[in-house]
């Protein structure tokens, strides 16, 4: 149990996929206008990651391990998984729920390029950085933790920024930072704020 | 190991690898085949109609992001008939007869460049060596023209039409190609120096000049520019003519496109568009 939660911790905090680790810098910048379009987002990327996350993981255990593939081939098959994931997941919204697809029918897609969703893909299945003695790969459980652990640590920084740019807005900020420049800067103090999580619980 | 081993090709292993892609690609795509016809969604069969009603360049003119979200809203009754501005008559007409309502049409415009200055006429002042973009050359210094209101003849224009009306020519000074522009105003407000205007097309008198110089300091740096004379004020005998922040502008509605100011003007800055097909008859003596 509490390997779990150290993966959880760990993927949250420790090594937050936007601030520590900075993948996936498109959507911070681009989505966190309005926090209610950065919730939108970040429901999107939980559900899609976690798919994505469990398919990439079956599909490495089971074809591409036994194979002997992996090594070269995960990128590209990590892709096709995802890319089709999203478009199973836009038609079942579409189909099943208009209301939400109209909520999130733009950033759907836009997810299928973010780089967060194939680096928690691969990270399940090659977790390199972790110091938790994992020889090669996680099991499903942890791989879902884990995925679960990323995409709220990439909702949390996302909203959290999204509530200060909404702020930002109203604050006499000088001309020349208005719009990215405040918020690149603000994200550097955010990554500041976050790398005092290092070494946290050893990890 | 010999250099030939080394490189060997293993054949098992490319077997592998595409069985490995080809057998999931087929497990996607024939996943989602089913899907897509399992959670098809009915749409409304006026929506591919109007579709291809609209110019379908997806540029934004009209306010909704892309063409279906501007049909969407059409059907829906948000947004009105002549919603596709860049693609003019024949859009709205399509789509009104698709929407079997009565049409209204809007007068179309074309854009103009404000200015007839290329690198033969306009001195440079500098060497502008940079990213082919009006806006990142205003920011240095004001780009390498000499005249601060003049066309720059980089890429942000062109850029953004929708329809390649904006010819490219190395004279560093952009044209319009009127057969081609909408008159949908994507490249007026991207304009650094506010050269172009969306001007009414049945206008072939203009008057192409951006310059706020006083006479003399214009005339250094410009030979096609206006030192506000007012030779064409005093010629116009309709009061279609005024000058005003050391230029001169055109009344389009009280202007009755004699050309008597043309002649009159000592810098060609008021010139007589011609419309290419009108060209083309005068060229064959039709």
């Amino acid at each position: 149990m509490y390997r779990y939660f150290l993966i959880f911790i760990g993927a949250l905090l420790v090594y937050n996929i936007l601030l520590i680790r900075f993948i996936a810098l498109c959507p911070l910048i681009g989505v966190s206008n309005q926090v209610e379009t950065s919730i939108g987002m970040a429901m999107s990327v939980l559900f899609v990651m976690t798919m994505s996350s469990s398919a990439s993981w079956v599909a490495w255990n089971y074809a591409l391990k036994p194979l002997g593939v992996g090594e070269f081939l995960y990128i590209p098959v990590f892709i096709l998984i995802i890319a089709s994931l999203v478009q199973f997941t836009e038609m079942v919204i579409k189909k099943t729920s208009p209301p939400l697809y109209r909520a999130m029918g733009i950033y759907l897609p836009l997810i299928t390029t973010n780089c967060a969703v194939l680096a928690a893909a691969t990270e399940s299945v090659k977790p390199g950085f972790l110091k938790l003695n994992v020889a090669y790969g996680f099991t499903f459980p942890e791989t879902l933790v884990y995925t679960i652990g990323v995409a709220v640590g990439f909702g949390l920084v996302l909203i959290i920024f999204a509530c200060i740019r909404e702020r930002l807005e109203m604050s006499p900020i000088p001309h020349a930072f208005k719009g990215a420049p405040i918020a690149f800067m603000i994200a550097a103090i955010m990554s500041l704020a976050f790398m005092g999580f290092a070494n946290l619980l050893g990890l | 190991m010999g250099y030939r081993e080394e490189f060997r090709v293993d054949w098992s292993l490319i077997w592998k690898a595409a069985i490995a892609l080809g057998g999931l690609s087929l497990l996607f795509g024939v996943l989602l085949a089913f899907a897509g016809d399992k959670f098809k969604v009915q749409t409304d069969p006026r929506l591919d109609e109007l579709l291809a009603a609209v110019l379908g360049a997806n540029c934004g003119a009209c306010g909704y992001p892309g063409c279906e979200a501007a049909c969407n809203a059409v059907l829906a009754g948000d947004a009105n008939v002549d919603v596709c501005v860049a693609g003019g008559g024949n859009a709205v007409t399509s789509v009104a007869r698709v929407m079997g309502v009565e049409t209204r049409q809007r007068k179309r415009g074309v854009a103009l460049v404000h200015c007839k200055g290329g690198l033969g006429e306009s001195v440079p002042k500098a060497r502008y060596q940079g990213t082919s973009s009006c806006a990142a050359a205003e920011l240095v210094a004001g780009g390498g023209k000499a005249c601060r209101y003049g066309c720059l003849g980089l890429e942000t224009c062109r850029m953004v039409c929708p329809v390649n009306a904006i010819l490219f020519d190395e004279d560093h000074r952009r044209w319009v190609n009127r057969d081609r522009c909408t008159g949908c105003g994507l490249c007026v407000d991207v304009c650094p120096r506010g050269l172009i205007q969306v001007v009414p097309r049945d206008q072939e008198v203009l008057a192409v000049c951006n310059s706020r110089d006083k006479g003399a300091k214009a005339k250094r740096v410009c030979s096609v520019c206006c030192v506000a004379c007012k030779k064409c004020v005093k010629a116009c005998d309709f009061d279609a003519i005024y000058v005003e922040a050391n230029r001169a502008w055109i009344n389009y509605e009280k202007c009755t496109q004699c050309g008597r100011c043309i002649e009159t003007c000592p810098n060609d800055v008021l010139v007589r568009v011609v419309p290419s097909r009108r060209m083309e008859r005068m060229q064959k003596g039709v």
